[in-house]
């Protein structure tokens, strides 16, 4: 592994720095290509992600400072990005008011009748959630519950949960008699900082700016912010700490030279994983769900389009066709796939173009609204394509038995005559 | 029938660049990059061409820029469409592996129609029935 010499931050100020000097107007592209060349392994990184995975690669033992992502970040966001550069550190507030807590601040809280849920600033209890964490119970993975400490109209002192209730429930559940706590004191806040929110000057608008400042929060956190875990990272993290399903299925990928991606970028590039967990799950006969239908398709689009991505639309129904066939009884020699890649690729070429334009017959069949086509309608495009598939194999003169489509028509007829 | 087009061209001013893009409108195009500059100091062509169906030349085009992505050094306002630091040859060759690999239904157009220019235009277009 290499590691990085240069100071990422001072290569992005001189971006900065050159882009004023000659007056030009900053542009992210080109930032982000300057950010690049510095580093020996190049990775992808926009505004929606940067690729950790290959830039880690860059780094002894692949573990990469977060000060780098943090120039990494800046580079992306720009010069218009603002930040707050004075210097903060919020556990000081322990040491310099003699031994006072500060606004915010961490605490192991018992379970007591102060500790309480206020329901205008939470969501409803999901036992079902409950009983799933339950289940999946480990102690090493207890994120800290946070929780707003109000002083009452009547002086009672109360500990509002405004974020990680099902948490405390659960390790309620397993015994635990105090409960870690990040703590937001109302108390702490100035009169100045109520009334700039809009509130008054009385012990009950204190707890209204409390039961706002939770409820806010609680959005933040739960909803306006929150960033769902992709599945890309889901199934690489699956895979890097040894999941056995991803890893099975990563072994099927591997077998046929593919690589997960986040996009769809390269030869054999893979980035549906959902579809993938649905193709590699479909039932064979016998019950087993062992990806072997998956597997003969992504061999049959490797074969046949050696330097495209995975293409879902072809792989996919491509995976349910040799199940159905496997359902059904029917056996499909090799010849077959060998057969099918010639039909597809004489007429339609390359992948993208073997499903846009099987829809587009689909379509002009459906529309044109004159019996052209026959049988159940698919409302998914994978049942679009599939039948498209069929009906053209055998409208082709294709030699194998297949299972029949859920509905016939002529794709020949009804494809655009310029493509 | 091919519909569409996609092509290269080196820049005219000699720097290590090559433009790429696509078109079905052809004279127009070529029109547009006439604009810059006087056909006493270059006449606009394009210097490779390949010809296809919509959806092929457009997949074409994005897998390429795709493949030279870091290659291109800004976005927008005409800077997203050309490509640094390689030659012609180097990108042409790329292009046809790319339709090789992929099986695009795509037809590299001849040599005696290059570089295409307004001026072999219409031998051109009839030549490969495009409108």
């Amino acid at each position: 592994m290499q590691t990085v010499n240069l100071n990422a931050m001072q290569a992005y100020n001189k971006v900065i720095r050159a882009n004023k000097v000659k007056n030009k107007p900053w542009n992210q592209k080109q930032a982000i290509n300057t950010y690049i060349r510095q580093f020996t392994v190049p990775f992808d990184m926009d505004e929606n992600v940067i690729d950790l995975r290959t830039m880690s690669e860059n780094f002894d033992h692949k573990i990469i400072p977060l000060s780098e992502i943090h120039n990494a970040i800046l580079t992306v966001l720009g010069p218009n990005f603002q930040t707050n550069p004075t210097p903060f550190n919020p556990g000081e507030g322990y040491v310099g008011y003699s031994g006072q807590k500060p606004k915010e601040y961490f605490d192991y809280l018992p379970w007591a009748d102060d500790l309480v849920l206020w329901s205008v600033f939470q969501r409803d209890v999901a036992p079902y959630h409950v009983r799933k964490i339950y289940n999946d119970f480990d102690p090493t993975s207890v994120i800290v519950p946070c929780i707003i400490r109000i002083t009452l109209e009547n002086g009672k002192v109360v500990f509002c949960v405004w974020d990680g209730h099902h948490t405390i429930q659960v390790c309620r559940l397993k015994g635990w008699t105090h409960f870690p706590a990040w703590i937001i004191d109302l108390d702490k806040y100035t009169l100045a900082e109520i009334e700039n929110a809009g509130f008054g000057d009385t012990i009950e608008e204190r707890v209204l700016f409390g039961c706002y400042i939770a409820g806010k929060n609680m959005r933040r956190i739960n909803g306006l912010m929150k960033k769902d875990l992709s599945p890309y990272d889901d199934f690489m993290i699956g895979y890097e700490t040894r999941d056995a399903k991803i890893v099975t299925m990563m072994n099927i990928l591997k077998d046929n030279n593919c690589t997960v991606k986040r996009h769809p970028v390269g030869a054999g590039a893979w980035s549906q994983i959902k579809s993938g967990y649905e193709c590699f799950d479909l039932e064979s006969v016998q019950g087993d769900k062992d990806g072997r239908f998956w597997a003969r398709a992504l061999a049959f689009h490797c074969n046949v389009w050696k330097a495209a991505p995975l293409t879902l639309e072809v792989y996919r129904p491509l995976s349910y066709l040799y199940q159905r066939a496997n359902v059904q009884g029917i056996t499909l020699p090799p010849s077959f796939d060998k057969e099918l890649a010639g039909m597809l690729t004489k007429r339609f070429g390359d992948p993208e173009s073997v499903h846009t334009l099987l829809k587009v017959s689909f379509w002009n069949a459906l529309n044109a609204n004159n019996g052209s086509l026959t049988g159940t309608i698919p409302t998914h495009d994978k049942e679009r394509v599939l039948a498209a598939i069929i009906n053209f194999y055998k409208q082709n003169g294709g030699k194998a038995i297949l299972p029949p489509p859920s509905c016939q028509w002529n794709v020949e007829n009804f494809l655009p005559k310029d493509e | 029938m091919a519909k569409k087009g996609f092509y290269l061209f080196k820049d005219p001013l000699g720097t290590n660049a090559v433009k790429q893009g696509i078109t079905g409108s052809w004279e127009p195009r070529l029109g547009v990059y006439q604009n810059s500059y006087s056909r006493k100091s270059h006449t606009a062509c394009f210097n490779v061409v390949w010809v296809g169906g919509d959806t092929a030349i457009n997949e074409l085009e994005k897998v390429v820029k795709r493949e030279y992505n870091r290659d291109i050094e800004m976005s927008g306002w005409g800077h997203s469409e050309w490509i640094d630091n390689h030659s012609l040859e180097l990108i042409e060759a790329k292009v046809d592996e790319i339709i090789k690999g992929y099986c695009y239904k795509i037809v590299k157009v001849d040599q005696k129609f290059l570089p295409l220019t307004i001026d072999n235009m219409p031998e051109f277009k009839q030549h490969y029935g495009l409108k």
